[in-house]
């Protein structure tokens, strides 16, 4: 033990003699590490955030299509899907896109005679369903109107006639990462909007006895009706899967050449091992070192510094992206928008990826510090003498 | 009669073995060295003082012979047991000190100790002991570059002794000193010799040979012993 | 005189110290108030049938990531004319009237 924190005492005063130099080093590689660490945190908290936050969603979506397009769907399938065996309930949806000119943004039409019961981060004037005049929304068309709770909301149908609502319910900013676009109208209403003629709707969600079975009823619905698309709930997740790695992906990327050029360069500072420094390993093998002790004072002083620098990039990640927000990553990572949800994430935090950062920071740098050492240590402690 | 302290037999040390370059710096030498002697080592630069010094010191192996060196066959163990060996019984003052810059005396001194499984107090203790008996005590929290030249030789010196060696090699200690502080360094060794080390050291400064209290002359010229003169 | 404090000592406190730190904002993080929202917003996905989270909203195909058009390419490209552009490194741009002046940007570009 005694000898343990001899040679790590020995390792730190060594270090300490280029202070300014190991200072600067510990600060570029504590950043390097957090930009690193920020992209991996960020994208588990969002994936994290949609699985949850989609999990209890019907397993399949039928969505009819032509020429390619996504085109209204009509009553008579609902019908005829609703009696294939397995499906438990079919949901029909309506909603599509709303330009507001004023503002520029993009908004969501949804029609829905849902109650507003039970639902905490809708703040509702009303108990009841929707009526024609009457509408929810999320927090972007009050932000960008100055308009509040009850008062009105202007719409443009496809034919050019502008129609109020009362705004009745107002989603909570909290839930923007989910509700920030939303304008939720009752069924006739949003179908004047958005110009679906009657008994057609946008697309349909199956419920299905068994989720086990989602994936076969999907495939006799696909096979039945040879204009819908199925999208299955694990494909729905999957997509988010596939977004925040191929976002998180290019910059996870960005963060590894960054951090491996970091450790390029810290392996080049490393490996020339200057006159100096070898002088010193020998002189040390001359008083009577072994090439293990010289090897693992090498060994602490490339654990201080990654140990340290990681550690504090860590913090720095976990404080840039759970306590402000990722500001530095947001916009690249999820793209700029006119109606800009601000959220708060959920920390997600799994083991494994800390354990990941450390790895991949930690063990190169060690590896850079030690290996050119292991060529200095074994040559001969005569050397030393013969140098003079 | 008791085993000398240390045995060579018929030492060879060749370098660039099986290469056009090779070089045999030492030719079969015999030496014996007894407990508590100080031995001078003589010759011109280029004679194989240094190289036999490193091998007398378990800091080198001999291309063939063999060394006995406080009772034990080390000329072909391994470098990891020559090392322990090394730090248990000899100490070493190089040429120019070799001390390690950018670290105070003290640490320089405590260096030789880090590598044993001692404490922190012990270490302590054993650097001051150390300190104190080259009278370098005052100086042990100055950085070595704060230091001067007569003060960074016994550093070295405290360094060699702070492991408590039995033999301990010097090679040119008095190089690049002006005669008083040589004169000092001369002192050490003799004290040393008086403390009842085997000392050996290696120079071709007459003022050693003048002023140390030393039991034999060792004459090398070419990699060959020289009668005694 | 004091024996020397190891230093040694010192930085593994430091290390023990930034350790400790690390896991208790980790563990503070992960708030009561974070899993309520997320319920929440469970709920009303669950509710209204939303199938898709709110990160971009700038056209049809970012909106609903999910369920994108099928022939829509380059659908995360910035120049594409049915995408409003904007992108990770493009801010949209604001836009008087849809469509015609999407397509004369393009050109001017």
């Amino acid at each position: 033990m005694n000898r343990w924190l001899n040679i790590l005492d020995y390792a730190i005063i060594s270090l300490l003699r280029r202070r300014r130099k190991q200072i600067a080093l510990v600060v570029i590689y504590t950043l390097v590490v957090a930009f690193f660490a920020s992209v991996i945190f960020f994208t588990g908290a969002l994936r994290q955030e949609a699985v949850y936050v989609l999990s209890d969603l019907p397993e399949l979506w039928v969505q009819r299509l032509a020429g390619g397009r996504l085109v209204p769907i009509a009553q008579s399938k609902i019908d005829s899907i609703a009696v294939i065996r397995g499906v438990k309930r079919v949901l029909p949806r309506l909603w599509g896109y709303y330009y507001d000119s004023p503002s520029g943004a993009v908004f969501t039409i949804t029609g829905s005679d849902s109650l507003p019961k039970g639902l905490k981060l809708l703040d509702a004037a009303i108990g009841g369903g929707l009526d024609s005049n009457q509408v929810f929304c999320g927090s972007g068309f009050p932000e960008t109107h100055f308009t509040g709770l009850g008062q009105q909301l202007g719409l443009i149908d496809y034919k050019g006639c502008l129609h109020s609502f009362e705004i009745v319910g107002r989603f909570s900013s909290q839930s923007d990462l989910l509700t920030r676009d939303l304008i939720i109208l009752s069924p006739s209403a949003a179908r004047k909007i958005l110009g679906i003629a009657k008994n057609n709707y946008t697309d349909l969600a199956v419920e299905v006895w068994n989720p086990d079975e989602a994936e076969t009823v999907g495939r006799k619905i696909d096979r039945l009706f040879p204009s819908v698309r199925v999208v299955t709930s694990a494909q729905l997740r999957s997509t988010y899967e596939a977004l925040f790695s191929h976002r998180g992906g290019i910059f996870i990327y960005g963060a590894l050449i960054s951090l491996f050029s970091f450790l390029i360069l810290a392996w080049d500072r490393a490996s020339g091992l200057s006159r100096e420094e070898r002088q010193e390993l020998g002189i040390l093998k001359g008083i009577g070192w072994q090439i293990s002790d010289v090897l693992w004072m090498k060994f602490w002083e490339g654990a201080v510094i990654s140990l340290t620098s990681t550690i504090c990039g860590l913090v720095l990640a976990y404080l840039h992206v759970f306590y402000l927000n990722a500001p530095l990553l947001r916009p690249f990572l999820i793209g700029w928008s006119v109606l800009y949800p601000e959220y708060r994430l959920q920390p997600a935090f799994a083991f494994s990826e800390v354990l990941l950062i450390v790895m991949l920071a930690v063990v190169p740098f060690i590896a850079a510090t030690i290996i050119p050492a292991w060529r200095g240590a074994v040559t001969d402690p005569a050397e030393v003498m013969q140098n003079g | 009669m008791a085993e000398p302290l240390i045995r060579a037999q018929k030492i060879v040390k060749t370098f660039n073995t099986g290469r056009s370059n090779e070089l045999t710096v030492l030719h079969e030498l015999d030496i014996e060295v007894g407990k508590n002697t100080f031995v001078l080592l003589k010759g011109p630069s280029g004679s194989g003082k240094t190289t036999l010094l490193t091998i007398l010191g378990c800091l080198a192996r001999p291309t063939s012979g063999n060394l006995r060196c406080m009772g034990e066959e080390v000329s072909h163990w391994p470098e990891k047991f020559l090392t322990r060996f090394r730090q248990k019984y000899i100490g070493v003052v190089f040429q120019n000190f070799n001390l390690i810059g950018g670290l105070t005396a003290f640490r320089n001194i405590a260096a030789a100790l880090i590598p044993r499984n001692l404490s922190n107090k012990a270490i302590d203790a054993r650097v001051r002991s150390a300190a104190e008996q080259v009278r370098i005590g005052h100086r042990l929290d100055f950085h070595i570059s704060e230091l001067s030249g007569g003060e960074m030789q016994r550093v070295a010196v405290a360094r060699c002794l702070v492991g408590d060696p039995q033999i301990i090699i010097a090679d040119e200690p008095t190089a690049h000193l002006d005669s008083r502080l040589a004169s000092e360094i001369i002192w050490l060794f003799n004290q040393m010799k008086r403390n009842g080390k085997t000392v050996i050291v290696a120079t071709h400064d007459p003022l050693v040979q003048e002023q140390a209290d030393i039991d034999r002359v060792l004459c090398i010229r070419d990699g060959q012993l020289q009668p005694e003169e | 005189m004091m024996p020397r404090i190891r230093v040694s000592l010192i930085y593994l406190y430091v290390l023990l110290a930034l350790v400790l730190l690390f896991t208790s904002i980790t563990l503070t993080g992960h708030t009561v108030q974070g899993r309520q929202r997320m319920e929440g917003e469970r709920r009303i996905a669950a509710r209204f049938l939303l199938s898709d989270l709110c990160l971009s909203t700038e056209s049809r195909h970012t909106r609903h990531l999910s369920q994108p058009e099928l022939l829509a390419a380059f659908q995360d490209l910035p120049g594409f004319h049915d995408h409003f552009p904007s992108s990770s490194f493009i801010r949209p741009q604001k836009l008087n009237w849809q469509g015609v002046v999407a397509q004369e940007t393009l050109r001017r570009e």
